[in-house]
């Protein structure tokens, strides 16, 4: 059965289809597979006898792509996984993912697609940016108080710089 | 396809010991178009006839006023003493009338699908749950699975208790698609709960056995699975709802039986009489692939320079843009080039003659009134 006709069959509905975006013109898919979980036949993850999918793992980054040479039935001994290893840094990361993505899955269309997730899911590691408390607004009925606080506290530095000479 | 692709037989323990050559019906067309429409057809012949009751609305003896009661014509009821007295009756718009159009038990409830579309349907369904993305499209959990159709040994069909299909089950990684159904139980909205269909979940996978020696009793308790003999292949299980890539559990004895039961393109069936498999319309769907044969590459000509389109450039406005609005209208060059031409004449034509003095010169006056 060729991919071409599997598309056909899936595409109008599946159980993976979200069309919740259809009326901005999106109609989107949650399946392994779909880098950029588009309703595609180019991103489909059923629909291609070639796939890739980057999922994160307890033991770090998981390449799940589909051997070359699997039979069409085959579901689990078609898939082979690729790890990046937790401690791995970033550019080796994403040219693992690269090389994996274009030479041995054989999908170097997908090759963007498979940076986008690694580096998201990369980026996710990071320990979330410290945000500094939002200044409050300008206006001058609420600054007041903020802005004595300010100059008082301005003052009192002045008095305590002893190490730096006198200008006067 | 040079030899028949095989499918492996999972022992109880799960690993593959021996295989099975490929039914054909496995490779048979498939056609939503015609598993939809013989489904939803077949899906009906299971109703019960209901109605309303023939008496309904006509229980009482009203008749009309006729005119000139400054009210409408409607029956109305006669008599005094009770509230009903004087209301309209009968009518689909009246209080206590019948309804409009009442239904009948003589509706036609059942409806006769032609035998080769209903053999058409589910071989196309039983296709369809050969194929892992049809199968996982339909929602099965089988991404653990080694392979789809999933044989399992012949032993499975003396299987007596529940705990040994479970085991199973477990072994072949396919229990998963057994506790989605169970996750997925639900209370039934609506009137339905009180008609013995109180809960809606899930389907779960579909054994279908050679013989039953056991197996049934085994498997029948697992929420969502369903048995089945291969001579009784039903498309209301094969398809439910409709939608192609039921998870089907294959016993050896059954898998090995459907090149008898379906027949094959070129053998006809046992079981049904003079009954081959459809063929499909062309034995090579694969778009990328017959482009790319030699044989249709070797025919066309070769491909010429890549002609660059650039749709990103900006749009030139040819009422400012001379250069573009020649190259849309040629003759717009002429033109321009008259205009030209025709400015020129009438700037020669009204060029500024030298000012004629209007007074006399002075060397002319000075000689006329020479001293």
């Amino acid at each position: 059965m060729s991919t071409d006709l599997q598309w056909l069959l899936i595409r109008k509905n599946n159980s993976f289809i979200v069309k919740r975006g259809a009326d901005v013109g999106q109609v989107f898919s949650k399946e392994n597979g779909n880098l950029r979980n588009l309703h595609s036949q180019k991103f489909s993850g059923l629909a291609n006898t070639k796939t890739v999918h980057v999922t994160e793992s307890g033991s770090g980054i998981q390449i799940i792509s589909r051997k070359q040479k699997a039979t069409p039935g085959a579901v689990s001994r078609a898939t082979s996984t690729d790890t990046i290893r937790a401690r791995t840094g970033g550019r080796r990361a994403l040219g693992i993912a690269a090389a994996t993505t274009s030479k041995k899955a054989g999908r170097p269309d997908l090759r963007t697609a498979a940076l986008a997730r690694v580096s998201a899911l990369l980026a996710s590691h990071n320990e979330p940016r410290s945000i500094p408390p939002k200044k409050k607004s300008r206006s001058k009925k609420t600054a007041a108080p903020a802005a004595v606080a300010r100059k008082s506290k301005a003052a009192a530095a002045d008095d305590d710089d002893d190490d730096l000479p006198d200008l006067v | 396809m040079a030899s028949r692709p095989t499918v492996n037989i999972h022992a109880a323990s799960g690993e593959a010991s021996t295989s099975l050559p490929l039914p054909a019906v496995l490779t048979a067309p498939i056609r939503l178009d015609v598993v939809s429409q013989v489904h939803k057809s077949i899906a009906k012949n299971k109703r019960q006839a209901y109605s309303v009751s023939e008496k309904a609305g006509h229980q009482t003896s009203a008749e009309s006023w006729g005119t000139g009661r400054a009210v409408a014509r409607i029956p109305r009821v006669g008599g005094s003493g009770t509230h009903r007295a004087g209301q309209a009756a009968f009518g689909n718009m009246c209080r206590g009338g019948r309804m409009f159009a009442p239904t009948k038990v003589w509706r036609k409830w059942h409806v006769k699908v032609n035998q080769n579309q209903r053999r058409f349907a589910v071989v196309s369904a039983l296709a369809a749950s050969a194929l892992p993305s049809l199968v996982l499209a339909r929602g099965h959990r089988i991404e653990q699975i080694e392979e789809v159709p999933l044989v399992i040994a012949a032993a499975a069909e003396s299987f007596t208790k529940t705990k040994e299909a479970v085991a199973l089950l477990k072994s072949l990684n396919a229990y998963a698609d057994v506790i989605k159904v169970s996750n997925s139980r639900k209370l039934r909205a609506g009137k339905g709960k009180l008609r013995n269909r109180r809960h809606r979940q899930r389907r779960g996978p579909l054994v279908v056995y050679n013989e039953d020696n056991g197996i049934v009793k085994a498997f029948r308790n697992l929420p969502g699975v369903e048995l089945v003999n291969v001579r009784r292949l039903n498309l209301l299980q094969l398809a439910p709802g409709g939608h192609l890539g039921r998870f089907v559990i294959w016993t050896e004895g059954a898998f090995a039986l459907l090149d008898e039961v379906f027949g094959t393109f070129d053998k006809a069936s046992t079981h049904k009489k003079d009954y081959l498999l459809p063929t499909s319309k062309i034995s090579n769907p694969d778009v990328t692939r017959l482009i790319n044969s030699d044989e249709i590459q070797s025919v066309v000509r070769p491909a010429g320079q890549k002609l660059q389109k650039r749709p990103w450039t900006q749009k030139k406005n040819p009422l400012v843009n001379k250069a573009v609005l020649f190259r849309l209208n040629p003759y717009a060059k002429t033109i321009r080039r008259h205009e030209l031409l025709k400015q020129e004449r009438l700037k020669k034509k009204n060029a500024k003659k030298p000012k004629q003095p209007t007074a006399a010169g002075e060397a002319f006056t000075a000689n006329l009134f020479a001293p």
